[in-house]
């Protein structure tokens, strides 16, 4: 599905709305062999996830597991290779304990899920691609149809030194801001 | 340790029923802490003789030693007026917290903490690279920091970040003069110059057990935890960085909570530096 979202935002001082225009698409099952996959878009930052899961435990990650859970293994990798190993690893941490309180583990014991995601392209800065990389986690998981306790979504704020608090602000105001939440 | 008791016999079974019968029995938790208490800080300064910085810090049974060694270098032509930082964070197999998957838990855990750290020391303006400068474009100094983790029983990003602040604290450079006929460094140990930091940002981790908020977790409370909670402070109390794992609902109202225990816990923090600061090298 591919659609084109424009957001309209009343700013509290003026008297005019302020027309946002922000793109969005995203597509489900962009890659035939796995068992979920999404291509998302935010602005200026594009990322692909592949789920393939549950399967079953290999003999020597049995071992390693200690408890009869579901064993979840994420993978990021950016546009550049592996020049940016620690960057990555923080990422992939923080996308797996969003997954370990998501998905509804008592479901699949004993088996593993491995979710693969890329970065194709990111000319905006670090808090698009977060939150890119977010939301593409969560259309991975719902079209791989694995039971979630809930949704979620991730929209990029950044705090801009003149303009204040933007939400999914354009490339340009993005790179002058300093702080970012997402 | 030994399985004598019950109390001890359920904590190696099942650790999150020990935890619940442990806090609805008492309120208080397994090592009769409140929740709001931390454990006992204590911080060496300058243990190493052989480095330009280091610090012991120990944090109840949580032990962090780290190490600053400056060396020179070239800048990258991206930057020629601008040094380098580089936090490393070793954890030795051995303190994993799980008997078996060790090797990749630790490469993870070391990883993620290190570049953490440097994230905190780059985006709070600790250190200006360009102090790092000696001259543009020739010569840098590239500070690395080890840090070593001797035994982990919880809270390492508190520890690390504590022991990293302390330790640039102590930190001398040596002078060095560039020889104008051959352009090479010459380097003068005896002559040390402090090195100048502009901000201390420190660390309070928080989690949440059954809707209340609990401040310095142990290693078996983060693993029993449903959210963990890490609050960065700089000086004057701005939020460097807000970091909330996990799934639980969190309204507004606890964020101002967890603000307020943060602000706290750090002020605390920063009085044991001072001290720790004040207090002669540790033979």
């Amino acid at each position: 599905m591919n659609e084109k979202n424009v957001m309209s935002m009343e700013n509290g001082n003026d008297e005019s709305p302020i027309e946002h225009y922000c793109q969005v698409s995203c597509q489900l099952s962009s890659i035939v062999k796995s068992t979920g996959s999404a291509t998302f878009t935010l602005n200026d930052s594009m990322c692909t996830c592949i789920l393939n899961g549950p399967s079953e435990l290999l003999q020597r990650q049995q071992l390693e597991s200690s408890k009869n859970q579901l064993h979840i293994d994420v993978q990021y990798q950016t546009r550049q290779g592996s020049l940016t190993f620690y960057l990555d690893k923080l990422i992939e941490q923080w996308l797996e304990t969003i997954v370990q309180s998501t998905i509804i583990k008592q479901r699949y014991p004993r088996s593993q899920i491995n979710l693969i995601l890329y970065e194709e392209q990111n000319l905006a800065g670090e808090a698009t691609l977060l939150s890119c990389i977010c939301n593409t986690l969560c259309l991975t998981m719902l079209d791989a149809n694995l039971p979630m306790k809930y949704a979620f979504a991730s929209i990029p704020v950044v705090l801009h030194p003149t303009k204040g608090l933007l939400l999914l602000p354009n490339t340009k105001d993005e790179l002058t801001s300093k702080t970012y939440f997402v | 340790m030994p399985l004598d008791t019950h109390s001890e016999l359920l904590k190696s079974i099942d650790i999150n029923e020990f935890y619940k019968l442990c806090i609805t029995s008492t309120s208080k938790r397994p090592d009769s802490r409140s929740y709001l208490d931390c454990r006992p800080l204590k911080c060496l300064p300058n243990i190493l003789q052989n480095s330009n910085g280091s610090s012991m810090i120990r944090l109840g049974n949580t032990r962090v030693i780290c190490s600053i060694k400056c060396q020179l270098a070239k800048p990258s032509l991206k930057s020629p007026s601008c040094g380098y930082i580089q936090p490393l964070v070793l954890l030795p197999r051995t303190q994993a917290y799980t008997s078996f998957g060790r090797r990749t838990q630790i490469i993870n855990n070391n990883a993620v903490l290190s570049q953490t750290l440097l994230d905190i020391i780059l985006k709070s303006n600790m250190l200006h690279l360009d102090d790092l400068c000696i001259e543009q474009g020739k010569w840098v100094w590239c500070v690395s920091c080890d840090l070593f983790c001797i035994n982990n029983d919880g809270n390492l990003l508190d520890c690390c970040l504590l022991a990293i602040v302390h330790a640039l604290k102590q930190t001398t450079l040596y002078t060095v003069k560039i020889d104008s006929d051959t352009g090479k460094p010459l380097v003068y140990t005896k002559e040390k110059l402090k090195l100048k930091l502009y901000d201390e940002p420190l660390c309070c981790t928080m989690f949440v057990y059954d809707n209340e908020l609990i401040v310095d977790p142990t290693l078996n409370e983060e693993q029993v935890a449903t959210t963990l909670i890490h609050v960065v402070l700089l000086k004057n109390d701005q939020i460097c960085l807000l970091n909330k794992t996990g799934g639980t609902i969190f309204p507004t109202e606890k964020f101002q909570q967890c603000y307020g225990l943060a602000k706290q816990y750090i002020h605390s923090q920063r009085q044991i530096l001072e001290k720790a600061n004040d207090s002669k090298t540790v033979e």
